[in-house]
This record gives C-alpha cells, structure tokens and sequence, in this order.
C-alpha cells in the first residue's frame, strides 16, 4: 500500500517536472499548503478546483473550513458535500442563511419582513441547523452565521449552538424580524456550556435580549476575552444591564443601553455607543485603558466613571453638528464642560468634521478636561467633504478663548486634507502648549 | 547581531528580532551558535524575507509604552477575524506591495517561509494566491499557473458531474 501511493507520486512529481515549457509551481506544493490556500477560498471555489488536474482531485475534501457564505444550501448538496468529505475535521464554518438574492427583495421592497417566502427561509434553516451539527461533530472551533432568519430557528437550534463546550469564537447575526426577544434562557433548562469561547459577537438586529438571559449566557462563557453585542434591551427593566465576565478584555456594545454596569476585571478596551442618554453607569474594570466613544452628549455626568483611562477616542461628528438645533448644541457643550478632568489621559483621538466651528470648539473643550495629554490625533470625518467657509467664523472668534497650558504634550497628528485649517489648528494649539519646540507634529 | 547564510554562501547579518519572526530560528539560536546556514534558500529568497521580517519587526516593536499598545488594540477591528490579521493599516498596505510578485517568485517565498515557520509570512502570500484563483473558471486558473489536465475529457466531465452544483453558475 505505501508502495504504491509513493510510487504515484513520484510518476506525477515528475511530470509536472516535465510539462512542456513552464513549471507548475503551484502543483508542486506540498499537500498542506495548498489545503491552506484553499481555505482562504469559499467552499465552492474550493471544490471547483478538483477539475484542475489530478493532483487536485481531492485536496478540497481535507480543507478544514468551510464556507458557504452567500449561497442557497441545498439538501441535495450538502448530503453530497458531507459524502466527499467524509469524516475529516472542519475548523471552521462559515455560513450564511439569506442570499443576496433575498437581500435584493429587501431593498426593492421595504415592506420586506417575517411573512416573506416563509417556507423557502424555513427549509433553508434547517439545513443550516444540519450544517452547524456537522460542524459540532467535525470538531469545529469557530463559527460564524450571518443573517440567520430566527423565526425559524428552533430552542433547540439554541441549545445546540450553546452546549458547545469545544467551540472558541462564535459570530451570529440574527435579521429579518423586530422587536422580538431572543434566547428566553431565564425559562428554558437546558445547560449552556461554551467553556472555550473567546470570542463572542452576537447582532440581533432589531430584537432584544433578556438581562437575565444575557447574565446566563456570560456566566456559560469563563474564558470569554472579546464580547461584540448589538440588540436592543427592554427600556421598562428597571435594572441594569450587567456584564460580568472575569476574563474579558475587549468589550463593544452598540447599542449601549442606558442602564449599563460593567464588572470586568481585567477589560482593556471599550466601546460604546448610546442611542438614549445614559442614565446609569458603572465600570468597574481596573485595567482598562482604551476607550472608544460615540454620542459623547449621551454621557453626560456619567462620564467620570471612565476617568482612569489612558486612551480616549471620541467621535464628535459624523453630520454637521450646526444644522442642529441651538438648544441642542448648547446642550452638547454644557455636557462636555461638565467632563472631568481625566488626569491619567496620555492619547486623545479624535474624529470630527474639521472645518465646524462647534466640533472645534468641543475639541478645545474637551483638551480642558485633559492636562497631562501626550498625543493628540484629529481626524477628518470623511462622510463630509471640508469646507473653509464654516472655518472662517472659528477663526475669527477663537482669540477670546483660553484653554489650560498642556504640559506633556508631545505628539500632535492631524489627518486634514486642508492645509489652512491644519496651520490654524497647529497655532492654536501652540499657543496652549508652553514648549511648542518640543512637539513632534506630524501630517 | 545573526549571521544567515543562503544555500548560495551569501551571509546576511540581521538582527535578533529580525531573525527571531522565524520561529525556526528562534528555536536553533537558543541552543547553538549565531551562524545559521539555511541551504535550501537562495540569496534572492532571503534578502526579500529578510526585508519582510526587518519592516514586521520594526512595527511589532514600535515605541511600547502603555498607551501605545492599547491604542494598537483599540485600532485593531472589533470584528471576529480567525487569521491574526495585521492590525496596522500602513503595515497591511506595506504587506500588499510586497506580494504584488509573480507567481514563481510567491511560491519560492512560501516555501521558504513555510521552511523558517514565519506563520504570518505563509498566510500572506497564501492568501494573495487564493485571491488569484478566487472565482477563476478551471481553465483561467490552469493557464495562469501552468497546471497541466492530466483530466481525459470523460473523467473531467464525470469530475464536474458529481459535484455539479458547484459548477453551477450563482
């Protein structure tokens, strides 16, 4: 038997040796590596590639991911697919429950929801629920399923998902439905069990997810590091939302609901992003020293409860912030004056619509809050074009302001396209450092 | 300082953390000397990993002070990605103009890169010969890297039979 199969490779070693004028680089690679370029491909790429030559006949079978991204599963196919492969370990899935064929029905129709072809969606799941329990048995790690129609997915889809002791990132979108409530766990019995998930990014889209049912699924997950969570939560629910996880190091919730209590001992990194003002804060995670904020009126005075960070990136304004309302704006600054003074700030970055007064005018305000700053990053908000003309007025009434002397100040960067407004920006910021020399400016 | 030497008997001289994105290398200068003859790489090979482990050393170990290396995880994306990806934007682009090479010259990177265990080095211009093959017809694919059909046309057809939904064009 090892005769023969080495006996076989070297016939075809040398003839791809010997083909007629070019080398065939790619065929003469060993085994795993071209299994490793096909694992880059999506599955389909994958197997057409085993009408290349012989020598690719059945590399595709032994690629450990598995891609169906974007592609109508059919029974048909997948008891076919499953076949070749036999019993070879898959690392990861990759999977995609609506087609861009369904999105397109979407975008023409924006009426587009729950009830829209029912039956095709349901059996499409369901094969998606085959393809996660052959994933489950084939020793995947990692997993990722994009606009899964959850309608249709049933508790036990779940409880399958969940009881995954072995599985390290999981990644799930939820689309197609509103205002519903997923993963009812506070009821249900089963045992969640992700006891290697790292990563953790779950969009729910338009529904919402229980307190309880989220404070189980974390407590299921010791060693979880990164948490991307993107639901709505109850309004009514007095409580807070709590995230509790020991291990955690990088945190995003997008939304960021107004009631939020953060207990993580050793999270480094945060990103928020409230859509109502926040009306309850609490962080209490020692190592933090990263955080990302947007909507920073939303804050208010609960921003000191980040006050021990090190490094602050802010989004002032994505849209023009004047064509707000007056009362707003005043409002936005009233919130920001009332920061505190973040002592421990080393790096501040900020993107922002360069050329408007307001956003200049809050970056000044918040570089108050900040008196051992080192770095200072601005960047132009590339939704909106800049436009001198909103300068001019900055420019003109600046000169009544004073800012507190930053001492530390060592680096200034500035990603402005527009040099008038660079030069400007840089004078006014020497005139608040006392050794402007020492800084090192780039652009 | 480490002394490599190519199959050719060139010596390049780099530095420790240069030669050390070789996990190879790492392992052997740990217990063994500082001259390290790697013959199955020829100099042309290795000036240009040589180049790629100098510019990935050098960002890996740009100023390490606290706030620096939180501000290079905060930047890198907060979405699920398996590969370790480059976090460094200027890094990714840098990585891009490397492999803009052809085809022999990827492959004599990959292999050695695959021989001096530089994980990064491999995923990257495999990953760029993925992209060659990406949604290519069979035929496009063969021309392009001069595989040979050893396929009759009545294997090749039965071949694309049985796997006939994936031949399909969606």
């Amino acid at each position: 038997m090892d005769d023969l199969s080495s006996r076989r490779r070297r016939r075809f070693r040398r003839r791809l040796l010997s083909s007629k004028g070019e080398e065939d680089y790619l065929s003469n690679l060993p085994d795993e590596l071209l299994s490793h370029i096909l694992s880059f491909l999506p599955t389909l790429d994958s197997i057409r590639t085993s009408v290349l030559a012989r020598r690719w006949r059945h590399v595709w079978t032994s690629v450990p991911v598995i891609d169906f991204s974007y592609l109508q599963l059919k029974s048909t196919m997948i008891k076919r697919f499953f076949a070749s492969r036999g019993d070879k370990s898959a690392s990861r899935l990759r999977l995609s429950g609506l087609s861009n064929f369904d999105l397109g029905i979407k975008y023409i129709c924006p009426s587009f929801n729950c009830d829209f072809d029912c039956e095709s969606c349901m059996s499409r799941d369901i094969l998606v629920c085959t393809m996660v329990d052959y994933a489950k048995s084939h020793d995947a790690r990692h997993v990722t399923l994009l606009r899964l129609f959850f309608q249709y997915l049933s508790d036990c889809f779940y409880d399958q998902l969940f009881d995954w002791p072995s599985l390290e990132s999981l990644d799930l979108e939820v689309v197609g439905c509103k205002n519903g409530t997923l993963f009812n766990f506070s009821k249900s019995v089963i045992s969640l069990r992700l006891s290697n998930l790292k990563t953790l990014s779950l969009s729910l889209g338009q529904n919402a997810i229980h307190d309880e049912s989220l404070a189980k699924l974390l407590s299921a997950c010791p060693v979880l590091e990164e948490l991307t969570l993107s639901a709505k939560y109850f309004r009514a629910a007095h409580r807070p939302i709590r995230i509790e996880a020991p291990n955690l190091l990088r945190l995003t919730l997008i939304p960021t609901p107004s009631k939020l209590q953060i207990n993580c001992q050793k999270l480094e990194y945060l990103m928020l992003k409230p859509e109502v003002n926040l009306t309850h804060l609490h962080v209490e995670a020692p190592c933090l020293t990263s955080v990302r904020l947007y909507n920073i009126w939303r804050f208010g005075t609960f921003a000191q409860t980040l006050c021990d960070v090190t490094t602050v990136a802010v989004t002032l304004s994505d849209k023009c912030l004047s064509d707000s309302t007056p009362r707003f704006l005043e409002k936005y600054k009233a919130v920001v004056r009332g920061f505190p003074i973040f002592r421990k700030l080393l790096e501040l970055k900020i993107k922002m619509y360069v050329a408007e007064k307001f956003s200049l005018d809050i970056v000044f305000d918040l570089l108050r809050c900040t008196p051992n700053l080192q770095s200072l990053v601005l960047t132009e908000s590339e939704k909106r074009p800049c436009d001198d003309e909103d300068f001019n007025e900055w420019e003109k009434n600046f000169s009544s302001r004073i800012n507190e002397p930053l001492e530390r100040l060592e680096r200034v960067s500035l990603n402005i396209k527009s040099e008038r407004i660079r030069s400007a920006i840089l004078k006014r910021l020497s005139e608040t450092v006392p050794v402007w020399d020492r800084v090192a400016v780039t652009c | 300082m480490i002394k490599l030497v190519s199959g050719d008997g060139a010596e390049f001289e780099v530095e420790e953390e240069v030669a050390f994105q070789s996990k190879i290398i790492k392992d052997i200068v740990a217990d063994a000397d500082d001259v390290i003859p790697l013959p199955t790489v020829s100099s042309k090979v290795l000036i240009q990993v040589i180049e790629y482990c100098r510019k990935h050393a050098a960002v890996n170990s740009f100023p390490l002070s606290p706030s620096s290396s939180a501000a290079a995880a905060a930047s890198s994306s907060s979405s699920i990605s398996y590969s370790k990806p480059v976090s460094d934007p200027a890094l990714r682009a840098w990585d891009n103009e490397f492999v803009k090479l052809n085809n022999s010259s990827l492959f004599d990177i990959v292999i050695a890169a695959n021989y001096l265990d530089i994980e990064e080095l491999v995923d990257l211009v495999l990953e760029t010969v993925a992209d060659r093959i990406k949604g290519k017809q069979a035929q496009e694919i063969r021309r392009q890297f001069n595989i040979e059909n050893d396929f009759t046309p009545e294997e090749e057809e039965a071949l694309r039979r049985e796997n006939s939904w994936a031949f399909q064009n969606n």
